[in-house]
């Protein structure tokens, strides 16, 4: 992941204390300077936590393993007003489970009623977003060879995810409207 | 080897990334806390624990700020 955030910013994501570690609490990766700034959009910066275990699995000599616990990565602008947000956060307080996005007042949108839902979406790594970024919101890659790092990181990523999710799996809340899914 | 590349290398030890420390920690949750929410980390904490904020991510109570905190706080329990 440290090596995907290299691609848009010179800030260093950094493990909470004993992150290295096997421990029931999950860890966190963040930036000590966060939220950092983004070259080629100095209107913009990136705010990113990421929650992780570390577990061994299955069998005797299960191999050790990375385990995503949820994320939160953001686009900020200069006001510090919310551009762009994808979250997971299955053991918050929130009762919502599943990946979504939100659209923040920083991006400009004023029709009502589009700032306030949990956009559901399939499960987002942080290459993806960080692409998104480089591609969709013009900010400078910091190094010549951005594409190869976000595309095998995102490979390995692909390859190496114990679950997926899709919008449709969502479960229904209390209180849920029917809805055209 | 760029700026970007030295100061990485800085922040690494034994090919480990350094971790925060928890004085290092706390300043980063205080920090947000004044900036965002306008209230100090210890503020913040004592709130979060008295379960003020039941949903940090709700929308409809209040913007990004509370969950921009709220996932800070591995980084001090």
């Amino acid at each position: 992941m440290q090596k995907a955030a290299s691609c848009v910013t010179a800030s260093v994501l950094r493990p909470s204390k004993n992150g290295y570690e096997v421990s029931k609490e999950p860890h966190l990766l963040t930036f000590a300077d966060d939220p950092v700034e983004l070259a080629g959009r100095q209107d913009f910066a990136l705010s990113v936590r990421h929650e992780y275990r570390i577990m061994r699995g299955e069998g005797l000599w299960g191999r050790w393993k990375v385990r995503t616990a949820g994320y939160y990565y953001e686009l900020q602008d200069d006001s510090d007003d919310e551009v762009i947000s994808y979250h997971w956060h299955p053991e918050s307080r929130s009762p919502l489970a599943f990946p979504h996005m939100h659209i923040g007042v920083g991006s400009g949108v004023t029709v009502a009623g589009l700032r306030e839902p949990h956009y559901e979406t399939p499960r987002m790594a942080l290459e993806s977003f960080l692409l998104m970024l480089i591609k969709d919101f013009g900010v400078q890659p910091k190094r010549d060879d951005w594409g190869n790092v976000l595309r095998r990181g995102h490979a390995q990523y692909e390859q190496e995810r114990t679950w997926q999710y899709h919008p449709t799996e969502r479960e229904a809340q209390p209180g849920d409207k029917p809805s055209s899914w | 080897m760029n700026a970007a590349m030295l100061q990485q290398r800085a922040i690494q030890r034994d090919g480990h990334v350094e971790e925060f420390s928890p004085e290092e920690g706390w300043d980063l949750l205080d920090r947000q806390a004044r900036r965002y929410l306008k209230m100090d980390g210890e503020e913040f904490i004592a709130r979060w624990d008295a379960g003020e904020f039941d949903d940090p991510d709700d929308r409809l109570r209040h913007g990004p700020e509370v969950m921009r905190v709220a996932t800070l706080l591995p980084l001090v329990r």
